[in-house]
């Protein structure tokens, strides 16, 4: 499984590094520009009394204290773009390779289905980690010269902690389309779409009264920030998240382990053949 | 399952949704030979294979593979296995060095790695240079010298010289010469005729997903199909030779020269020949293309 998972992280290695570059900016820059916000409090409460629904919208009543700040502008798009590089990691997990052709060679050496599924999953759930904690490394690094932006470092991971229990899901659920569907960009779409939507719904619940039911079932309304800060993570939603994630990733390798393996390219949709047969 | 099948099929089924790629496929491969698979495109020879890996799952029938049940036990059979896909694909931005270092890891590091320059440079394969920089022809060197490096038991090769220029098909024949000297088996499919004629022990011929054949390639050579060509000293009506089993008159010209086809053993027709006056009696024998092409145009097959 060593091996396998090494080579994995080799061929993620692209998307680590450009992805991991344009998350650090991306958090170096929130970082950077809340000296201006701090030092334009009495500006932001008249834009506040001024747009009432677009500031509830975004909570931006508190987006004077460093929390604050990171929840409206970092933390409410930061999901949406992570999430996308998670069902896209879910999605090609195993099934890229075999549309590529190159999972049947893999397969006809002695390494079992198992290995190669939980060492591929295992992989790709470091790249999730290893992206979040550049995220988190680049706001810390914000931090030293920045005059009011301060958060200490073991508080600041609860958020992107509780952001991973999220991600998982979506990374596992998109594996699981992966597993059913015959195009890893049909499960990669389709994935890619529900974090869209959990997204506009987890937004836009705050002002439409007609979200608040769907918002229940959206991941993202379970997102952590300003509250893991103040109050510490709510472990019963991370455990239910691993949970749902676990149960989905089990799902995805017993589907892998009696499924035909293609010689390549995308399957076809017929029902009819997800049924499982050993 | 006695011990000297490496391989051993029964009743062998698989289909993919409406297709049914085999029709309870029988074979039985014995240790230390090399068995041709023939067959043309789509006739089952990559999904009996397949089969044999566990890469996919047949629908009924049974495998034997080194004595065990590839399903039950698929680690254990593909360690003593070395295949080569039909179509290769790996990852190409690794260099062929790197792909043979992947594989290795993955056997447990088994190889020698010295066994593995050796094939490369008979091969003529450059070790350095990324795989989507190789030719198609390279590309399958690079299936070959993986299958072989780690000395396996058993080769499953689906056109193995497919791609490659003569000089190296004859160098990869050579190899899997070299590897059965060694004690492996090898099966491997394939629709050049030619190889098969010169490496095989046997021959199985597969015809839309039933085996339609299986012998030892001599044998098959011996009683196939052969041409006789008859000159008689006078004009003669030999009626009596186109009415033995398996004689058939292909041609006739000025009632001096016949052409015959015939199937089987020759003694009953030059018994026969014994009673008119012969002046020139020349034999053509079948190749294996010949006969392979019979059988799919249903000469032999019916």
């Amino acid at each position: 499984m060593f091996t396998v998972i090494r080579y994995s992280l080799r061929n993620s290695r692209g998307a680590v590094i450009g992805w991991g570059i344009g998350l650090a900016a991306l958090a170096i820059m929130m970082g950077s520009l809340f000296d201006m916000v701090a030092s334009s409090g009495d500006l932001m409460s008249a834009y506040v009394e001024a747009l009432p629904e677009f500031a509830e919208l975004f909570d931006m009543a508190s987006m004077n204290t460093p929390i604050g700040w990171l929840d409206v502008e970092y933390f409410s798009f930061l999901p949406l773009m992570i999430g996308l590089v998670a069902t896209g990691a879910g999605a090609s997990l195993l099934a890229r390779d075999e549309e590529g052709g190159t999972l049947d060679l893999i397969l006809a050496h002695p390494v079992s289905r198992t290995a190669l599924f939980w060492g591929r999953f295992l992989a790709s759930t470091l790249v999730i980690i290893i992206l979040l904690l550049i995220s988190w490394a680049a706001l810390l690094l914000s931090m030293t010269w920045s005059e009011n932006f301060t958060i200490p470092a073991d508080e600041l991971l609860l958020p992107f902690t509780s952001l991973f229990g999220i991600l998982m899901v979506f990374m596992t659920l998109a594996m699981l389309f992966s597993m059913l569907l015959p195009a890893r960009r049909m499960a990669s779409m389709l994935a890619g779409m529900l974090v869209a939507v959990s997204f506009f719904v987890t937004l836009l619940s705050g002002v439409v009264d007609e979200l608040e039911r769907a918002a229940d079932f959206s991941p993202l309304t379970y997102l952590e920030t300003t509250a893991a800060i103040e109050n510490g993570l709510n472990m019963t939603w991370l455990g239910i998240f691993t949970i749902i994630s676990l149960g989905l990733a089990i799902i995805s390798w017993q589907l892998f382990q009696r499924r035909d393996v293609r010689v390549g390219g995308e399957g076809t949709m017929r029902l009819k053949d997800l049924v499982t047969r050993k | 399952m006695t011990s000297d099948h490496v391989i051993k099929t029964q009743r062998l089924t698989k289909s993919y949704g409406k297709v049914q790629a085999l029709f309870g496929v029988d074979l039985e491969v014995k240790k230390g030979e090399v068995f041709g698979f023939l067959g043309p495109n789509g006739a089952g020879k990559t999904t009996a294979i397949r089969c044999m890996l566990d890469l996919i799952r047949p629908q009924g029938g049974t495998i034997q593979v080194l004595g065990m049940n590839p399903q039950a036990e698929p680690e254990a059979v593909k360690a003593r296995v070395g295949y080569l896909p039909g179509e290769l694909h790996v990852d190409e931005n690794m260099t062929a060095r790197q792909v043979f270092r992947f594989f290795n890891r993955l056997r447990g590091n088994r190889s020698d790695w010295g066994f593995i320059e050796e094939l490369s440079e008979r091969l003529k394969l450059e070790l350095k240079t990324p795989i989507k920089n190789f030719s198609k022809g390279n590309k399958q060197k690079v299936g070959i010298v993986q299958a072989l490096m780690h000395k396996p038991e058993l080769l499953l090769l689906d056109e193995p010289t497919g791609s490659l220029d003569p000089l190296m098909q004859q160098e990869v024949l050579r190899m899997l010469a070299e590897a059965q000297g060694n004690g492996a088996t090898v099966f491997f499919s394939s629709h050049i005729i030619s190889e098969v004629q010169a490496i095989a022990d046997r021959v199985a011929i597969i015809r839309e997903g039933v085996i339609v054949e299986v012998a030892v390639t001599a044998d098959l050579l011996n009683r196939s199909l052969r041409k006789v060509r008859i000159r008689f000293q006078q004009p003669t009506e030999a009626e009596a030779l186109y009415k033995l089993p398996g004689v058939e008159l292909l041609a006739k010209d000025d009632g001096l020269g016949i052409l015959l086809q015939v199937e089987g053993e020759m003694d009953t027709l030059i018994k026969t020949l014994a009673q008119y006056p012969v002046n020139d009696f020349e034999t053509v024998r079948a190749s294996l293309e010949e006969i392979f092409l019979a059988y799919y145009t249903g000469e032999e097959g019916n």
